[in-house]
């Protein structure tokens, strides 16, 4: 009986040595981090700023005037150094876990995001779901301190805007993924800060945030954009594609027509001909007319065949022209083209590896399309036309 | 070696409390009046009354006041032996008491040989008829004790089911049981515990279906406690339970018979205790805190979705402030963002701990619910009310205790209320407080520990040789229908495996009803 309850004692205080880390923390003693950014200074150092929420005004009604969130920076030639510098201002912990959205400035992003990215992958409390969005043309900080009064955080929009928008949203954990792997250059979201419409005071417009395509890196180095319409080719192009707006032009009827994406598909054939790479890319897609100008009748099956082949004649140009400024200019496989190769034919991969990088370049690319039109909304010919108007 | 004196001499002195002077009757009336006399002395609820038997002998009637019904004493005994002179007649081949038992229209003629036989004849509620020149008599069948009408079960009410529940008469709680299973193979074995209290406890099983060793183990359990009193059957329960440094009970308890029926068809036994309504079943197994009598009256969906909705409750009750503790103050990248700006600001005020906070509102949630249990019933609402307002609404304005926790306190207070078996919701109740602790110190890792280490105690209870888990663990695949979910009654054709299996069929195959039954039946 003495052994049995000593050997319980023993258990018992061994389950408390056994943990590694004492990590109890107050909610009240913690700064939640929603948002940072990284830019470099002029002296070649980090430059950071952390926008953190006010507890106390989030919850009951809280003035219009009063701001829920302050922003702090600070400075340093590492990451942990230039925390250091925040924290010293802080009479909270730093608490980074629920950061939503990391802004690059592009002046970083120009100069290379290799030798910062560690810690965050090493941190246990940063999030690798974060988004990591490019400022065009500006400094991640200047994004910090944009108001945005329809959510809680400013910040926040951009993450909610990058959920529903369907664009770019590139988080830690992609850009990890793609940095990391073999054949695919990682890619960022872009935002920019434009005036807004609305009038702040004297006439001054606020900025807001604009969800504007996609940043291109090159060994984590920002080679150049890619505009929205780009974008949505390249993310059909690399399968990531799920929703977006495609206008069908209709040359010989003057007029064109709106299709939602409904669903997009891709296959990508890869093959070898004398030493240069091709790929031969099936793009699928299916949707749904919500706008027509062409004055057509779309109960009639006819038409909607019409616009069908008007996509499939124009889709192809515009990714071939599109794939060929990313080869071309940037040079960077951001499709994972080297990656389709490497998962279709190992063997070959093996032997072209390492000279890729001029392979990609040099490769060429066959883009066919297979455009479906499923519905054409509620009504056949648009509402607002006469009789005779109608193309039947 | 101090303990084991120590512990000798214990025992001694509760022996010498069970041990009286027994002496043999006399057939001389006035030497057993003395001797009677003497014990009884200064009770005043005894009385002593000299009458004459068959019209000419003299006689000692000896029977406590208010015990014997005075209508039957009148009518069956005094007027029928002592008014029929023609009935005795001095034969030595026919005793005396042979003879009254003929001449009496109630009751029986029980012997008694010795003082205490008499005594205790007496203290049971039996006439003791001493006649002068004959051997002393107690005649039974007369006893009225004083009890309540049969009620509503208070502790299990039910919204369908029998309203009918035990009382403080044993013999009354029997009688509920017998009337529901008419059946000779349903054995009622009457023991009595208690050296002072001598109370009555009753073993009902049935025969055939109750695992035998199990009801000799029950017997043995019960016959070798020894107490002075017994006065309710928690004190029985406290002596046959199998770990008693267990928070959780081993042995269940219903003052409902109809419970009390469907436990015994599934091979358990009761313990039936006088002079308290509630009794005991055995053996328990946790799932039985699940199982309210009512799932098995209504249809079988709402009695599986209900007892899933008790789950749910019952992990809750137990784990709700220990896992808000452990996430807010350990773990907070695991509340979504949204919900933690929430927490954050409302904690934002609060000056104490999250740990602090929530043993000071787990302790003052238990200080409300016992005062309001003890509470007279018109001072009772008062309670709530203060509750109510003070810990609900001021507390929280006042800034003293941050909201998240007032609501965490409530849901588990509810959750708790949600678990039909009273003793299982106060182990739960308990077990809330190292819970919480752990999660304070440790986070989501000391919860862990807690509830691997309950995992194991649970695993290795059992109550009367029954794994206190089963039939989840050790599993036996047919059990798991009156557990995870309540079958149809069709369904259920067989008995729980571990206290049933001696007949394990219950309900022959084939009943499910349907248009093809109905049809067959209309043809024949």
């Amino acid at each position: 009986m003495f052994r049995r309850g000593s050997v319980v004692i023993i258990l018992i205080t061994m389950i408390f040595v056994c943990t590694g880390c004492w990590d109890r923390m107050e909610i009240n003693d913690m700064a939640l981090v929603m948002a940072s950014s990284m830019d470099l200074e002029e002296n070649g150092r980090y430059s950071g700023t952390v926008q953190m929420v006010i507890p106390a005004r989030q919850i009951g009604n809280t003035s219009q005037k009063t701001k829920q969130y302050f922003v702090e920076s600070g400075t340093g030639s590492s990451i942990q150094e230039l925390i250091a510098t925040e924290q010293s201002k802080l009479s909270r912990r730093l608490f980074v876990a629920h950061r939503r959205v990391l802004f690059i400035g592009e002046k970083l992003g120009r100069q290379g995001i290799k030798d910062f990215l560690d810690h965050f992958g090493r941190n246990p409390t940063t999030r690798l779901r974060t988004y990591v969005v490019l400022v065009k043309g500006g400094e991640g900080k200047n994004a910090l301190n944009i108001d945005y009064p329809l959510e809680f955080v400013p910040t926040e929009a951009v993450r909610e805007m990058e959920k529903l928008v369907g664009g770019m949203a590139v988080t830690m954990r992609d850009l990890f993924l793609a940095a990391s792997g073999e054949g695919i250059e990682p890619v960022m979201g872009v935002v920019e800060l434009t005036r807004s419409s609305e009038k702040v005071n004297a006439g001054n417009t606020r900025k807001t945030f604009n969800l504007t395509g996609t940043a291109v890196f090159k060994d984590l180095k920002l080679v150049g954009y890619l505009n929205a319409r780009d974008t949505q080719l390249m993310m059909w192009v690399t399968g990531k594609l799920n929703s977006g707006m495609l206008t069908a032009r209709l040359p010989d009827r003057k007029g064109s027509a709106s299709i939602r994406l409904t669903s997009a598909k891709r296959t990508v054939v890869p093959s070898i001909q004398g030493g240069k790479v091709k790929f031969t890319i099936q793009l699928e897609g299916q949707g749904t007319v919500e706008e027509n100008k062409s004055g057509l009748d779309l109960a009639n099956p006819k038409y909607l065949h019409l616009i069908e082949s008007a996509l499939e004649k124009s889709v192809p140009g515009e990714t071939r022209k599109m794939i060929e400024l990313v080869q071309k200019k940037y040079n960077s496989d951001i499709f994972g083209f080297g990656e389709v190769l490497h998962k279709k034919k190992p063997k070959v991969w093996r032997k072209l590896r390492h000279s890729w990088d001029e392979l990609f370049a040099n490769a060429e690319f066959i883009v066919k399309t297979d455009f479906e039109v499923t519905r054409a909304g509620m009504i056949g010919p648009p509402l607002q036309l006469k009789e005779r108007e109608i193309v039947k | 070696m101090t303990k084991s004196l120590f512990r000798n001499k214990q025992t001694k002195k509760l022996q010498n409390v069970s041990l009286q002077e027994d002496l043999a009757l006399s057939e001389n009336m006035n030497a057993t009046q003395a001797l009677l006399e003497k014990a009884f002395e200064n009770c005043s609820d005894v009385v002593f009354r000299q009458v004459n038997l068959f019209g000419e002998r003299k006689a000692l009637l000896v029977y406590i006041e208010g015990m014997v019904d005075r209508q039957l004493l009148d009518q069956g005994l005094l007027h029928t032996a002592l008014n029929s002179l023609n009935g005795y007649q001095e034969e030595p081949s026919v005793s005396m008491s042979s003879q009254l038992d003929q001449a009496l229209t109630v009751g029986r003629v029980l012997a008694a040989l010795t003082l205490n036989q008499l005594a205790k004849g007496v203290l049971d509620g039996n006439v003791a008829l001493i006649p002068d020149g004959a051997k002393s008599v107690l005649i039974s069948g007369m006893d009225q004790a004083p009890s309540r009408s049969v009620e509503e079960p208070q502790m299990e009410p039910l919204i369908r089911g029998p309203r009918e529940g035990f009382i403080e008469q044993l013999q009354t709680n029997i009688i509920m049981v017998r009337k529901r299973l008419k059946t000779p193979r349903l054995k009622i074995e009457s023991f009595t515990v208690g050296e002072l209290s001598q109370t009555k406890v009753a073993v009902a099983y049935i025969e055939g279906i109750a695992t035998d060793s199990v009801v000799e183990e029950v017997r043995s359990r019960v016959s070798r406690t020894r107490i002075d009193a017994v006065v309710e059957s928690g004190y029985i329960e406290e002596f046959i339970e199998d770990l008693p440094y267990s928070p959780f009970p081993q042995v269940q308890n219903t003052e409902r018979p109809d419970t009390v029926v469907a436990n015994l068809l599934e091979g358990k036994i009761a313990i039936l205790v006088d002079g308290t309504p509630i009794s005991l079943l055995v053996p328990m197994t946790l799932w039985t805190a699940i199982q309210s009598s009512e799932d098995y009256y209504e249809r079988f969906m709402i009695g599986t979705f209900l007892r899933w909705v008790r789950f749910v409750f019952f992990l809750i009750a137990l784990l709700l402030p220990s896992i808000y503790v452990a996430i807010s103050t350990f773990h907070p990248e695991m509340i979504p963002t949204n919900l933690l700006l929430s927490i954050a600001g409302a904690r934002e005020a609060s000056p104490f701990p999250a740990l602090v906070e929530a043993l000071l509102m787990e302790v003052t949630f238990e200080a409300l619910r016992e005062a309001g249990a003890r509470l007279p019933r018109q001072v009772g609402s008062a309670i709530s009310i203060v509750g109510a307002l003070v810990i609900g609404q001021a507390s929280v304005q006042a800034g003293i205790v941050s909201a998240p926790m007032v609501i965490v306190v409530s849901i588990t207070g509810i959750a708790n209320f949600a678990i039909p078996r009273f003793n299982v919701a106060i182990a739960v109740r308990l077990l809330r407080f190292p819970l919480i602790l752990l999660a304070g110190t440790l986070g989501l890792y000391g919860i862990g520990i807690g509830l691997l280490g309950l995992l194991i105690h649970l695993s290795s209870l059992r109550s009367f040789g029954i794994p206190y888990l089963s039939p989840v663990a050790p599993l036996t695949a047919g059990g798991l229908k009156d557990v995870l979910i309540r079958a149809p009654h069709w369904a259920m054709k067989l008995r729980p495996r571990l206290t049933g299996y001696q007949e394990p069929l219950r309900v022959p195959p084939g009943q499910k009803p349907g248009p093809h039954h109905s049809g067959r039946n209309e043809g024949e």
